[in-house]
């Protein structure tokens, strides 16, 4: 990859496969180097409830979700410690910051 | 490698409440700085279908479409998924592309997003 920037977008629910995929991506990313930020949107809000993934914050991996989404299936944010309430806008300015964007719909 | 958004839509409209999502998402996403397109691609194409009537309720994608539409953004329809449903008339005056056409526009874009 040229860029240090990953960015990942995740939809899909914790059933599946994708939220494992999703954290070692992210683990394997962080071992050489790089910076990461997900966005959670659609039912990959339900992730902000998931241990596997949560655990990156403090390894320095930025989460943020989709606020009205969340709002739609009752995640509050106090639900979801370290995890930042955003917009499609800011997703945006996540898609513009990183070198490549992997998505998971 | 050009700036350009593509949120491309694979799935019918009819049985999801994704592509209201997606569209959603990019109205959104048009308040940035990168172009964006929205390429309707196999089921996706019933979306744009000028007989395609939403069906849930409270989920009307076409409020999202006449917004982007408004704006400006680039709509794109696949032919060859449009032919093989039989889907002739459009709302929203979308681009009818060739395969060809549409490989160079994934090609030329920073990044895909595919619903």
């Amino acid at each position: 990859m040229a860029g240090n920037k990953l960015g990942i977008l995740l939809t899909t629910s914790p059933e599946s496969e994708d939220r494992h995929t999703v954290a070692k991506l992210c683990e394997a990313a962080l071992e050489s180097g790089k910076e990461v930020q997900i966005f959670m949107m659609c039912d990959g809000a339900f992730n902000a409830y998931c241990e596997s993934l949560t655990a990156l914050i403090p390894k320095g991996v930025k989460i943020s979700q989709c606020h009205h989404n969340a709002d739609e299936r009752k995640i509050k944010e106090e639900d979801a410690p370290g995890i930042a309430s955003a917009s499609q806008y800011i997703f945006s300015g996540i898609i513009s910051e990183v070198d490549k964007l992997i998505t998971f719909c | 490698m050009g700036d350009n958004l593509v949120i491309m839509m694979r799935r019918s409209p009819f049985s999801t409440v994704r592509n209201y999502e997606a569209l959603r998402s990019c109205v959104g996403l048009s308040m940035g700085d990168a172009p964006l397109t929205m390429l309707f691609i196999e089921d996706g194409v019933y979306t744009v279908a000028s007989k395609g009537k939403p069906v849930l309720e409270g989920f009307d994608w076409n409020k999202h479409l006449e917004m982007l539409k408004e704006l400006e953004f680039q709509l794109v329809v696949d032919k060859q998924s449009a032919d093989e449903r039989g889907v002739t008339e459009f709302n929203w005056e979308p681009e009818v592309m060739s395969r060809e056409q549409i490989a160079a526009l994934l090609k030329d874009a920073k990044a895909v997003i595919t619903y």
